[in-house]
């Protein structure tokens, strides 16, 4: 009996061990793919002259498409920082999705809108649009408004990829703050694509705006989040944007393009399928499906990203939203993952089969879950009494430290690339939450993501759409405040 | 004259300012259009020479501004880049009265400035 | 009165910035030395390691001379000879000799191996957190200073600059200080920032200052120097200053395999080669890029440079040059090459027939008509007989072109034309609503002729109806 528990104790404790370095080996291998990748963005950069896609009549068209849903509050300065978007030749499509309070009214007064007949292809089934609104005004001529019948974001975004006849659409979420001429920067590698291959998607950074200075819809005064929550995030959204996605479009790998602000090829977005309804992760779903669909036709294409800051956006502040946030997106990325299984190490797909796709298995999906075994395992050692405490702490170290080089490597990245925070005394609370950060801050995300795990073996499908629902309105509260 | 230059670019301002001062005008800069908003609430200005992109509230903005809500009747030089013909149609729209394209001639931009005056 | 007054007060507080500004000087020359050179040529990487030997060499050597007892530093040397068959001390082994990992190590008793690794892991994780901890603090610090100094530079120029070009022809001018290399960058930068926002006599003055100030020769160093970043750079100043000289040597790197670089030699050449600024795409073998072709576009306009005939650049075996040659003949208006742009109309290539229909859009002649109905036709053809989306999705756009380019040549006669579209069952919704609109703007009997049969046909063309009788009605 004992002999048989020794043996199991010597698979587990070698697997938990074998998987924590494949894991630290990988990001280790990420660091350096996007430093690579980051200081030939830089200097590249450093030559271009955005401007000239102002003038040019060569410059293609492009459509934003936010879908609003009870946005009242904020939904006329939101539309107003589109509009003074930096591009010349450029549309903006605000979706009503069904709104309950006077998102529409607010607009129509507003903007001295009137309906406007309209007629488009369905090239995707959608809930009915009720009527479109165009302004009177010249200075808004670019301008339209679609109010529909509430069929969920992703519908929303059907409708406006289906209405618009642009070559590329940009979807923004319609509270996020983007920057002057992040159309310019976005649209710069659709224009770069060689002949032999398609860019079909591009992405940008998301950054953080909690108590920065925002005034008309334009960030004024970059600040560091005065709470704790937001500053942690902080960190992990450097550590994700700047190193990891930075790396995996060397790597061309790229599974997600954020939800927040991503461009894509009209064209391909409409003919693999759009969003999926009734999913939790439909923005990283969808890149899924665009690149599937190239790859199975066997064109060649390109998902790119730029590390610019773009696009800011508020994080959550309360543990309980960042919870139920990162519950949601667990249970998204599970959805992609699981719905287009076949990619799994098939070759078929490239790299993105070979690398990208089982990355996200292993590292994303599955780390969560044997890190909680691992402390279950571990718990139960302790009980039993088969724990050796100087392993503990030297694993322990082992990890933490290591956490922290990776925070401190993203800090750095930030700081030789954007320095964002300008303060001296932001950087040094940065670097100091990245201290505490391993251990408040992620017990935390693994909670949350344990928590959509178990909510996606028992939930059903319906769930994730009750719970969008519960954010947006969330996310309308929070802006009250 | 009094004139407010509305740009972004600190080269071409300070150029445009130190010809125009030579020449014997009074100039108040503004660096975006907000900025000139505020300004024109408080002083009367001869003449609004505007560059038409500048963050925050663009040349456009700022003519629609002077035009349809406070209802000013200065004359406004649009400087813009070249090749933005759309752009510009879109300022007479609005009520500019003038344009001059980016990269200008500082003497034909004094040139422009004594027809207006002449005109005045 | 006032002005000694002035002098007066003035006096204490230009020593007290002087003291700072010492102080600072010193500060960040001792920084710029330690950190900011290494670290600008990569040998950062370099003092980690430096550091960490430093660390170790120490310690180790610390150990090694500590008057303990000499038996117990006999006995560890001696097990460590008999383990190692080359007779020398591991350094590993030496690192464990070092309080306290020496504590650590002896308190465990199997899989020392592993063990050992993880420690060194872990110190080497430490060290390294500290350091970057230590760096990013530093090379904020500097960077700051650093910023600011080239920010006071640069302002001081900028309006020295602007002054300048404000005096008249004979007035003679003093800069500050041109000697160091970092105002010099500067102060070009300047100098060409200046030159590209204005035309004219005073651009004239501010070349003949990038003369006078020898700066033509730093650029054409530039662009002999190794690092491509530099070079582009010389290119840059170069073409924005019109150094002619140059163009033979600029114009061998409009081929290479360096994106930035090409692009900036290509530009350019553009602008310095007077008497055929597009030659090189004669001899371009790499795709031209939309970006591309946006960049030298610009360059042309913005420079009002003549282009001559692009005839037979439109033969070009490369695709995306004869598509940007076709692109120019019509943005340009060259009716010159009218009949080359109608023969590409034929061509195999759907974007190569995009670019022409476009083309022949602007030049918008009533002779154009038959040729693009023929092109439009062929089109239909073609996208009938594929099973291909993505050539469908490009003749779909072909065609949208085309009735766009016919719009204003229209007349009642081409009736037939749009009812031949209409009775194509797998046409375009697009296509569909396009010809809608000019069918009843030339046909009077519109909705007479739609009625017999067809919009059972094409059940698009009831909805395309009710619309515009909306739309119609609505103005």
């Amino acid at each position: 009996m004992i002999e048989f528990f020794n043996i199991l104790r010597f698979i587990a404790e070698n697997a938990i061990i074998v998987f924590t370095f494949l894991i630290f080996g990988s990001y280790t291998i990420l660091t350096v793919f996007s430093a690579m990748e980051m200081v030939h963005y830089m200097r590249k950069n450093s030559f271009v002259d955005y401007d000239v896609l102002l003038t040019s009549p060569l410059a293609p068209s492009i459509s934003i498409i936010a879908p609003a849903y009870n946005e009242g509050k904020t939904i006329v300065d939101n539309i107003r920082s589109l509009l003074s978007l930096h591009y010349n030749n450029f549309e903006v499509i605000i979706v009503n999705d069904g709104s309950t309070d006077d998102t529409i009214q607010k607009v129509i007064d507003a903007y001295d809108l009137v309906k406007v007949p309209f007629v488009y292809l369905e090239r995707i089934q959608t809930k009915p649009v009720k009527a479109v609104y165009q302004s009177r005004n010249k200075a808004f001529k670019n301008l339209k408004i679609i109010d529909k019948v509430n069929g969920g974001k992703s519908d929303a975004m059907n409708v406006g990829i289906s209405f618009t006849d642009c070559q590329f659409v940009a979807i923004v979420d319609v509270d996020c703050v983007l920057v002057d001429n992040a159309l310019q920067l976005m649209v710069k590698p659709f224009l770069e694509e060689q002949s032999y291959n398609r860019v079909i998607a591009s992405g940008g950074v998301i950054r953080v705006a909690n108590s920065c200075h925002i005034e008309d819809g334009r960030i004024i005064d970059i600040r560091l989040p005065r709470k704790y929550l937001p500053k942690m995030q902080v960190i992990e959204y450097t550590r994700a944007f700047l190193m990891g996605r930075m790396a995996w479009s060397r790597l061309d790998g790229l599974l997600l393009i954020s939800g927040a602000f991503g461009m894509f090829d009209r064209e391909i977005l409409l003919k693999s399928g759009g969003y999926s309804l009734n999913i939790v992760g439909e923005d990283m779903e969808l890149v899924v499906k665009m690149r599937r669909y190239m790859a199975e036709r066997n064109q060649p294409y390109k998902v790119t990203y730029i590390p610019n800051p773009l696009c800011w956006t508020e994080v959550p502040e309360k543990r309980k939203i960042l919870i139920r946030q990162r519950d949601r997106w667990t249970r998204g990325n599970i959805e992609s993952i699981f719905m287009h299984f076949k990619i799994f190490f098939n070759p078929k797909y490239k790299s993105f089969g070979m690398l990208g796709h089982p990355y996200w298995f292993f590292f994303e999906w599955l780390a969560p879950i044997i890190e909680f075994l691992g402390l279950l395992y571990f718990t139960i050692i302790v009980i039993l009494g088969f724990h050796n405490w100087y392993f503990f702490f030297l694993l322990l170290a082992f990890v933490y430290f290591f956490a922290i080089n990776l925070s401190y490597f993203a800090i750095l990245f930030e700081e030789l690339s954007y320095h964002q925070y300008k303060k001296r005394r932001d950087m040094l609370k940065l670097m100091l939450i990245a201290l505490i950060e391993p251990v408040l801050y992620h017990p935390m995300v693994l909670y949350s993501s344990l928590k959509g795990n178990y909510k996606y073996l028992t939930g059903e499908k319906s769930w994730g759409k009750m719970e969008r629902k519960g954010f947006v309105a969330e996310a309308g509260k929070k802006k009250t405040k | 004259m009094k004139i407010l230059v509305c740009e972004d670019d600190f080269m071409v301002i300070k150029a445009i300012e130190h010809k125009l001062l030579r020449e014997g005008h009074q100039v108040v800069i503004a660096i975006n259009g907000k900025q000139a908003k505020e300004i024109l609430m408080l002083e009367t200005f001869d003449l609004v020479l505007t560059d038409l992109l500048m963050p925050f509230t663009g040349g456009l903005e700022l003519i629609r501004y002077m035009r349809v809500e406070i209802k000013l009747s200065t004359p406004i030089l649009v400087l813009s880049k070249v090749g933005n013909e759309d752009t510009i149609v879109q300022a007479f729209n609005l009520g500019a009265d003038d344009y001059l394209t980016k990269p200008f001639s500082p003497n034909e931009l004094s040139i422009r400035i004594k027809r207006f005056m002449l005109r005045k | 009165m006032v002005a000694a007054q002035n002098i007066v007060s003035s006096k204490p507080r230009k020593q007290k910035i002087l003291c700072g500004y010492i102080s600072h000087s010193m500060l960040a020359k001792l920084y710029t030395e330690t950190i900011m050179v290494p670290y600008k040529k990569g040998i950062c990487l370099l003092l980690v390691f430096g550091f960490w030997s430093l660390v170790f060499v120490q310690n180790t050597s610390a150990q090694d001379t500590l008057p303990t007892s000499p038996s117990d530093s006999l006995t560890v040397e001696s097990t460590q000879t008999t383990d190692r068959s080359d007779g020398r001390v591991s350094i590993i082994d030496r690192f464990f000799q070092i309080e306290p990992f020496r504590t650590i190590l002896s308190k465990f008793d199997h899989n020392i191996g592993f063990i050992k690794f993880l420690i060194i892991l872990v110190t080497i994780l430490f060290f390294n957190a500290i350091f970057l901890f230590l760096y990013i603090l530093l090379n904020r610090a500097v960077k700051t200073y650093l910023r600011n100094r080239n920010e006071k530079l640069r302002t001081t120029y900028q309006s020295e600059l602007a002054y300048y070009v404000s005096l008249d022809e004979d007035q003679p001018f003093y800069f500050t200080n041109l000697n160091k290399r970092i105002n010099r960058e500067i102060f070009v930068e300047e100098l060409i920032s200046l030159h590209k926002s204005l035309i004219g006599e005073t651009a004239l003055r501010v070349e003949s200052l990038y003369f006078e100030k020898g700066f033509d020769r730093d650029s054409l160093g530039r662009i002999r120097s190794r690092s491509w970043s530099k070079k582009a750079k010389g290119f840059r100043e170069l073409a924005q200053m019109n150094v002619r000289a140059a163009t033979k040597e600029i114009l061998q790197y409009t081929n290479s395999s360096n994106r930035i670089l090409r692009m900036e030699a290509q530009l350019a050449t553009v602008k310095l080669n007077s008497e055929n600024p597009l030659a090189f795409l004669h001899n371009l073998k790499i795709h031209l890029t939309l970006w591309e072709q946006i960049n030298i576009l610009n360059t042309i306009q913005v420079n009002n440079i003549e282009i001559d005939s692009l005839d037979d650049v439109m033969d070009s075996k490369n695709h995306s040059v004869a598509i940007f040659a076709i692109t120019l003949c019509g943005l340009f208006n060259h009716l010159k090459s009218w009949p080359k742009v109608l023969e590409k109309l034929n061509h195999s290539n759907p974007d190569i027939r995009l670019s022409a229909i476009k083309a022949l859009a602007i030049f918008n002649l009533i002779e154009n008509k038959q040729p693009i109905k023929d092109c439009f036709q062929a089109d239909v053809i073609e996208s009938n007989n594929t099973k291909d989306g993505f050539l469908q999705e490009k003749l779909t756009r072909n065609k949208l072109v085309a009735l766009d380019a016919l719009e204003q040549l229209l007349s009642k006669d081409d009736s037939d034309f749009y009812m031949n579209i209409f009775r194509n069952r797998n046409e375009d919704f697009n296509v569909l609503k396009k010809s809608y609109q000019q069918f009843i703007q030339i046909e009077p009997a519109a909705s007479q002729m739609l009625r017999d049969g067809i919009m059972e046909l094409q059940p698009a063309l009831k909805m395309l109806k009710d619309y515009f009788e909306y739309k119609n009605h609505a103005k």
